[in-house]
């Protein structure tokens, strides 16, 4: 082989393959304003401790984040489920790292950090108590939001509290547990469980208060358990309305709208369709579940957080894409219109309106 | 400038056109080349005047005789023995990734541990023993830290796929391990025994013994290890702590009895069994963990060849149990999978001719599990028919062969899976001078998805597409020797395409899904210089790998990945070695490193290069008749704090010191 040839195959091999730059380009991470803010709860990738908090600021209309790393320079953990402002703290659960930490809701420098197993929500009850709902266990654990420490705990008759609701003098709770189909009502005074409801299916999970005062209940976890939907009266247990959703059907995350009268929820495909599949909506005195959605995701798309802003009635959208990558926020208007969308941390799972 | 849709779709599909076209005119070049060859060998035969003739014949590459005789063009690496018994007391993931530029995806100190191959996923990489399939047969993946060293005589690494030869789901490359041969002598009898000990209470031990007796030969091997593994590392917060919940201790033997009925004709069966159990440690991110987690594989071979002058027959059957029980009492979470696995082969090799040889052989694989929480079983079963013919000429020099597998799969489940699959492939091999060789090879992939990919509860996804594509490469190889000096260098560029690539997403419950195209591309390349003085031998090598495996085409909606680097595929990724050799005595040091790889699909999130020195000694002395092999080992003497898996520390600096005597 002559020295041509050899300079033609290095030739060759260096086009063949151009080198990339490794290193990856640095990310500047600015703060918004204290007050104003939506924030966007991203759970992050589930084991993989890549947890955020972002904030959009509708005003500046920009968006911040990662915040908690910003200020602390540190990762936030693992499953970032929820979160809620308390006084002048932020409380942050951070499920899978058995956490829940506390932020000066000025700075976002961390004000304390309480150990609770597997936390998923916070209520707020009075100035000096809230619960906090658990995974994997029958326990809701009584917090102070002042001292920022555990003060005790309520025995659960089923396993793995989920969301809360506050009714007057009592709390109730739901369990999101297979083997159950109850809700379950705390007296606030006592902190003892004093009745259950039991509701339309199993897996109660998510529980909200309209506008008359009555409770909207969701329940389910597919495949095991179908979804189902019970409108109850909270003042005597009865049941006004079922509603029951189709197998294979995987709705979550409701929400009200800003007046309490209409009921948006999530109708999630995991495996790629389109067929139920998007953001549904259906006034309180709906009598049969809306079959068609207000917004359809497309294929190999679904929908993971929802919110509605008491303020502007905009409907706030998460899209984890895959959990594997950064999520996308969508803002739509009540008419359907799309305004604003923007990129977040991985895996957007609630909004939190701090404004 | 903004394109239309269509235009977009146009250039794709020029672009695919384009590739398209390449391969089949170097799979058509390749065929040509061999049907020109075959009338040039039968003009040759007539030409009987005798010439002075040189053999270029080629090491023994593998025991397998489809890689061994029918993979000309493939790169293939052989461990040489004496680093076999460097690490005899510790995994195939500490071998390979101190060794090899394959990534190594490691989930902590003897933690699960995965391969990757050239940019490819765990489940498109390949363990064979024995010409069998052992990755777990519902995951299509196989732990490399749960393989010790000990029991394997022979580790060979196939870079690159070879669907057509090693069955659908090669596609990135391929592990080859390999117990030690049967052999018949009128007298032998071997034993030898091993016992090592490290940092964080590591222990083990083994033994390895061998009889042959006439016709029969009987070999076993055991071993066994205990450790606490609680080694120092640093928190996300800065402070030094001590890993807690991370004890191990795993056990396994292999036996094998073999009789020879009669010259060339051999009868051999091997069992297999493997016990292993580890805690699993917290992540960073967690306070604490008491999960744990127990592997049970037990592995049966039978194996029948029959050689005679022109032909060999042989026949392969097993079963494979693999048995994976993970619990975590905090979150209630227990599980307990077993799967199944029926393989079996019948293959024929006949000597056509002084310049050919055919290959025809038939796989069966049967892979079940029953999915937790109901009765249902699901199965996946692959019938192929595979023919190949090697033909070599010119002396040896041009070594050609053409493979072709047709398949059929089977899947019963949710859905049923009836697939038909035809994976071709050809390969090329020339010697041009005597220290210059040159090969390239070109090969159709398909992996269908596995069974926990379709069925798991909860997450599996039955509407998954099978991944499939092409991959090519070719490289060259110097050897040189020059006085006391010996070169070896060798280069290999790749290219392979991949649609519906296979990916796991998801939050709380992971489901897997296609990705439309992962087009991977890159270049490895081998090196080595010895210098040899008096009893002295110096040597240093250089191993590199630079790998491109970015996301081309996507089905999810603003996918952020698109031209990104698919997660834990370093782009960058080698090892530099120097020692020397004097008397008995031998010291090497390997320094690896591993650029960033990225955690998310968008490279929005990477964990940082890491670079490790590890110092390994050698010394054989004959005490009294018997070697006595001391080992010692530090790694990471440079106690570099790095994860491989995000959140997932490796230890520090830490030390192996090992002793082997050859009783018999």
């Amino acid at each position: 082989m002559g020295g041509k040839n050899y300079k033609a195959l290095i030739v060759f091999l260096c086009c063949l393959v151009s080198c990339v730059k490794d290193k990856p380009p640095a990310v500047s991470n600015t703060l918004p304003g204290a007050t104003g803010n939506v924030y966007v709860v991203c759970e992050g990738s589930y084991g993989n401790g890549n947890a955020s908090l972002y904030a959009y600021n509708p005003k500046q209309d920009s968006v911040f984040g990662d915040i908690y790393m910003a200020v602390n320079n540190a990762k936030l953990g693992d499953v970032f489920q929820s979160m809620q402002h308390i006084g002048n703290k932020l409380f942050l659960c951070v499920n899978n790292s058995n956490k829940v930490i506390v932020l000066n809701a000025a700075n976002w420098t961390v004000a304390a950090a309480l150990s609770i197993p597997q936390p998923r929500y916070i209520l707020p009850v009075t100035n000096t108590k809230a619960y906090v709902s658990t995974l994997y266990s029958n326990l809701v654990y009584i917090i102070n939001p002042q001292t920022m420490q555990v003060t005790g705990s309520i025995s659960m008759p089923a396993q793995n509290a989920e969301n809360m609701c506050l009714y007057y003098d009592n709390v109730f709770a739901a369990s999101w547990d297979t083997a159950g189909n109850k809700i379950f009502k705390i007296n606030t005074n006592t902190d003892q469980v004093t009745n259950s409801i039991s509701v339309a299916g199993d897996a109660p999970q998510e529980i909200l208060l309209d506008k008359d005062q009555t409770l909207w209940v969701l329940a389910g976890n597919e495949p095991a358990r179908a979804g189902t939907l019970t409108h109850l009266d909270p003042s005597t247990g009865a049941i006004l309305r079922s509603y029951y959703f189709p197998a294979a059907v995987y709705p979550l995350k409701p929400v009200f709208n800003n007046t309490k009268d209409t009921l948006y929820f999530i109708e999630a495909n995991y495996y790629g369709g389109s067929a139920n599949n998007g953001i549904y909506r259906m006034s309180v005195y709906d009598t049969v579940l809306p079959q068609t959605p207000f917004l359809q995701a497309v294929q190999n798309q679904y929908f993971y957080a929802l919110g509605v802003d008491p303020l502007t009635g905009y409907i706030y959208i998460g899209d984890p894409k895959g959990f594997v990558q950064k999520g996308s926020v969508y803002i739509y208007n009540p008419q359907g219109a799309r305004l604003k969308s923007f990129e977040v941390g991985l895996g957007p799972g609630h909004f939190y309106f701090d404004e | 400038m903004n394109l239309k849709i269509s235009e977009f779709e146009n250039l794709k599909m020029f672009a695919i056109s384009k590739r398209e076209g390449f391969r089949i005119f170097l799979f058509a070049s390749l065929m040509m080349l061999a049907l020109f060859m075959d009338e040039a060998s039968a003009q040759a035969v007539k030409d009987t005047t005798l010439h002075e003739v040189k053999i270029h014949g080629k090491h023994r590459r593998s025991g397998d005789v489809r890689i061994n005789e029918f993979s000309p063009g493939q790169k293939v690496k052989t461990i040489d023995s004496g680093t076999l018994q460097q690490y005899q007391l510790q995994n195939m993931a500490s071998l390979l990734s101190q060794q090899e530029p394959v990534f190594v995806k490691s989930y902590g100190f003897n933690g699960l541990a995965t391969l990757s191959f050239r940019g490819a996923s765990a489940a498109q990489s390949e363990v064979l023993w024995n010409g069998v399939p052992i990755q777990n047969a519902a995951l299509g993946i196989a732990d490399v830290s749960a393989l010790p060293v000990m029991m394997m005589g022979s580790v060979g690494i196939v870079y690159g796929g070879s669907g057509a030869l090693l069955g659908s789901g090669n596609v990135g490359g391929a592990l080859l391990l390999e117990d030690a041969a049967p052999f018949f002598v009128k007298d032998s009898s071997k034993l030898a025994v091993s016992l090592g000990g490290g940092s964080y209470t590591q222990l083990m031990g083994g033994l390895n013994g061998s009889l042959s007796r006439g016709r029969w030969f009987f070999s076993v091997c055991g071993y066994a290890q205990y450790g606490i593994d609680n080694f120092r590392y640093t928190t996300q917060q800065g402070a030094k702590m001590l890993m807690p919940n991370d004890t191990m201790h795993a056990g396994s033997v292999m036996a094998r009895a073999a009789y020879k009925i009669a010259d060339g004709n051999v009868i051999s069966l091997s069992a297999w069994y493997q016990q292993d159990y580890r805690d699993i440690p917290p992540a960073l991110f967690e306070p604490y963990s008491v999960q744990n987690q127990a592997d049970l594989s037990l592995r049966l071979l039978a194996d029948w060849t029959r050689q005679t002058d022109k032909n060999t027959w042989y026949v392969k059957s097993s079963f494979i149990q693999d048995k994976v029980d993970y619990n975590d009492n905090e979150i209630l979470l227990h599980t307990d999978n077993t799967a199944y696995q029926y393989y079996q082969e019948i293959g024929w090799k006949k000597q056509l001719h002084q310049y050919g040889q055919l290959l025809l052989f038939t796989p069966l694989q049967v892979a079940w599990i029953n999915i937790a929480d109901s009765n249902k079983t699901k199965q996946q079963d692959k019938i192929a028919l595979v023919l190949a013919y090697d033909y070599k000429q010119f002396n040896n020099r041009l070594d050609i062969a053409l493979n072709a597998r047709a398949e059929k799969i089977v899947g019963r489940g949710d859905t049923t899976i009836n697939s038909n699959i035809f994976l071709p492939g050809g390969d090329a091999s020339f010697v041009l001078t005597n220290w210059l060789s040159v090969r390239a090879n070109v090969q159709r992939t398909y992996r269908e998805p596995t069974l926990n990919e379709l069925y798991y509860n909860p997450g599996g996804n039955s509407s998954l597409k099978p991944e499939q594509g092409w991959g090519e490469d070719a490289g060259y190889t110097v050897k040189a020797k020059l006085n006391a000096f010996s070169f070896y260098h060798d280069l290999s560029v790749f290219n392979r395409d991949i649609h519906d690539w296979i990916i796991w997403l998801g939050g709380a419950i992971w489901t897997p899904h296609n990705i439309a195209e992962v087009h991977s591309r890159g270049v490895e390349t081998e090196n080595n210089i010895t210098y040899s003085v008096g009893k002295w031998k110096l040597h240093m090598g250089l191993n590199t790998a630079y790998v491109l495996s970015t996301t081309v085409a996507s089905y999810i909606y603003n996918d952020g990945s698109l031209g990104k680097q698919i997660p834990y595929t370093p782009r960058y990724n080698g090892q530099a070695n120097a020692g020397f050799t004097y008397k008995n005595l031998s010291v090497n040091y390997i320094h690896t490193y591993t650029g960033y790889h990225f955690i998310t699909t968008d490279e929005s999130e990477y964990l940082p290069p890491y670079q490790t020195g590890n110092l390994q000694l050698m010394y054989n002395a004959h005490v009294q008749h018997h070697l006595w092999q001391l080992t010692g080992q530090c790694n990471n003497i440079w106690n570099e704090q790095y994860q491989v898996v995000a959140s997932r520390p490796m230890p520090g600096i830490n030390w192996l010191l090992g002793i082997k005597i050859s009783l018999l």
